[in-house]
């Protein structure tokens, strides 16, 4: 017990650290699956439903709400570290930088999953979707989708919490960098909900697939730069 | 920033000769636009934009390119005077970006029937910006130079990272949803004349922009060795 | 020729002016830090 963790071991640690606190009070998991649902209905109810199919609209919607709900959710990723500096002692221990930053994107991914397996068969009732076909589609895209955003966002937000205008600064410096999360997902999404084959979503979803891995190692690597020596 | 007798470091001035060239080069470049280049026969005076817009737009790449490589000399060497040329860079860069969005659809309008087309380049321009004022917001919520200087550095190879992404993204989203052009005149070949003007045109801003990247510098040199308010 | 000589102005015009404001905004700047 006297060498310090591996870089999986601290990462699966501070992960669960982050998930324990969450699960025991749930506040920022209610917030944002209510932000969900408010979202999905407020945008049906800013378009005219006979001139556009629901089909069409799901989309754009389920993404453009997905895009803002994770910000939310990500911005309390750090924003309990910053009470009382609660960081330093994670700092202060002999773990590998990457792994905090490791361990807290795990965390969000399952935050973010979860809000997405209320956030998908919400939009499937709302907007009248066919359901297998939907969750087959929508399920993987949005999983991809959120590993792209976790990446960024947590990055971001660990480096915006430490900033004086943290709410205005994490959606500024992360929306350019969602872009080719929600593009790819959201013109993969419209194709296989009209029942386009898989080969023709496929560029876009490579796209995705490099982005994922692009992003994930870069901000992993780039996270111990953003500390102090 | 003081050398070791105490007395401080020689304050260069931001506008010196070289920055008067400079701007005396613009100039020039401008009065030959308006006065001695003949106008296009089928596009009319609103293809002189284009003598402003490309070099703008090359000078903003510039810029960004001076940004980027100060930001990862700074990650790399830890030297202030990298982030202080990345931080010139950046500011330098969202001027020129700014003017490549306004004049642009000053020129698509007439020329191309639409102000904004969504196309890879000027999609790709309109994201430049965000990233750029981004950096530059970003810089301006952090007081300790440390810290701002990490933070900005790793937002700029990041963001340099982003720049394929988002080209193939519009690139992929264009190839499916093509946009219907009003008028789509075939792109002339510039005649000798008019190619030399834009010769000169893209020279005198790119001089341009290396001075006023060189002033921004020397104001943070000035502003690091402490001002009068420090 | 077609008549869109009022593009071809606020382009020049507006350039110029943010070219002019931004190097006046360094002045300022330099001037304020002394």
């Amino acid at each position: 017990m006297n060498a310090p963790p591996g870089l999986l071991a601290a990462s699966w640690t501070i992960a669960r650290k982050d998930l324990a606190i969450e699960l025991r009070t749930r506040s920022a998991f209610l917030s944002v699956v209510v932000f969900t649902l408010l979202a999905l209905v407020t945008f049906f109810f800013a378009w005219d439903p006979t001139a556009v199919s629901s089909t069409d609209l799901a989309p754009g919607v389920l993404w453009v709400t997905f895009t803002f709900a994770g910000l939310l959710g990500l911005h309390r990723s750090f924003g309990a570290e910053m009470q009382d500096r609660a960081i330093d002692a994670l700092l202060v221990s002999p773990v590998d930088r990457e792994a905090i930053y490791i361990g807290k994107a795990f965390a969000n991914v399952v935050f973010v999953s979860a809000v997405l397996a209320v956030a998908i068969p919400a939009i499937t009732i709302f907007y009248n979707l066919p359901i297998a076909r939907t969750v087959a589609a929508l399920a993987p895209i949005a999983f991809l989708a959120a590993i792209g955003l976790v990446a960024v966002g947590t990055l971001f937000s660990a480096m915006a919490v430490n900033t004086r205008m943290a709410e205005l600064l994490l959606p500024m410096l992360s929306l350019p960098f969602f872009v080719p999360i929600v593009l790819p997902s959201a013109q993969a999404s419209a194709q296989l909900l009209a029942g386009r084959p898989l080969a023709e979503a496929m560029p876009w979803l490579k796209l995705l697939v490099a982005f994922d891995i692009v992003f994930a190692v870069a901000c992993a690597v780039a996270y111990p730069h953003t500390l102090e020596e | 920033m003081t050398n070791p007798a105490g007395a401080p470091v020689n304050r260069r001035p931001l506008f010196d000769v070289l920055f008067g060239a400079s701007v005396l080069a613009v100039i020039g470049a401008v009065v030959r636009v308006v006065y001695f280049t003949p106008f296009e026969a089928t596009q009319g005076p609103a293809q002189k934009i284009y003598y402003l817009h490309v070099p703008a737009a090359l000078s903003a790449y510039l810029a960004l390119i001076v940004a980027a490589l100060g930001s990862l000399a700074y990650l790399w060497l830890k030297d202030e005077r990298a982030d202080r040329m990345a931080e010139s860079g950046g500011e330098v860069a969202l001027l020129f970006t700014t003017v490549v969005l306004i004049t642009g659809p000053l020129w698509g309008k007439p020329i191309w029937g639409a102000w904004w087309t969504w196309d890879a380049r000027i999609t790709l321009t309109l994201f430049l910006w965000f990233v750029t004022l981004s950096y530059l917001v970003l810089r301006g919520a952090i007081d300790e130079p440390g810290m701002r200087a990490r933070y900005s550095a790793v937002l700029a190879v990041l963001a340099a990272l982003l720049i394929p992404f988002i080209h193939l993204s519009v690139y992929l989203f264009r190839t499916l949803h093509p946009m219907p052009i009003v008028l789509k005149p075939d792109k002339p070949s510039l005649p000798p004349e008019m190619l030399t003007t834009f010769t000169i045109s893209v020279f005198a801003f790119l001089f341009f922009c290396s001075m006023l990247i060189r002033a921004r510098y020397r104001l943070s040199t000035a502003r690091a060795s402490g001002g009068a308010d420090a | 020729m077609p008549d869109n000589g009022g593009y071809y102005h606020a382009a020049y015009i507006i350039a110029s002016a943010l070219y002019v404001g931004y190097t006046a905004s360094l002045w300022w700047r330099a001037k304020r830090s002394r």
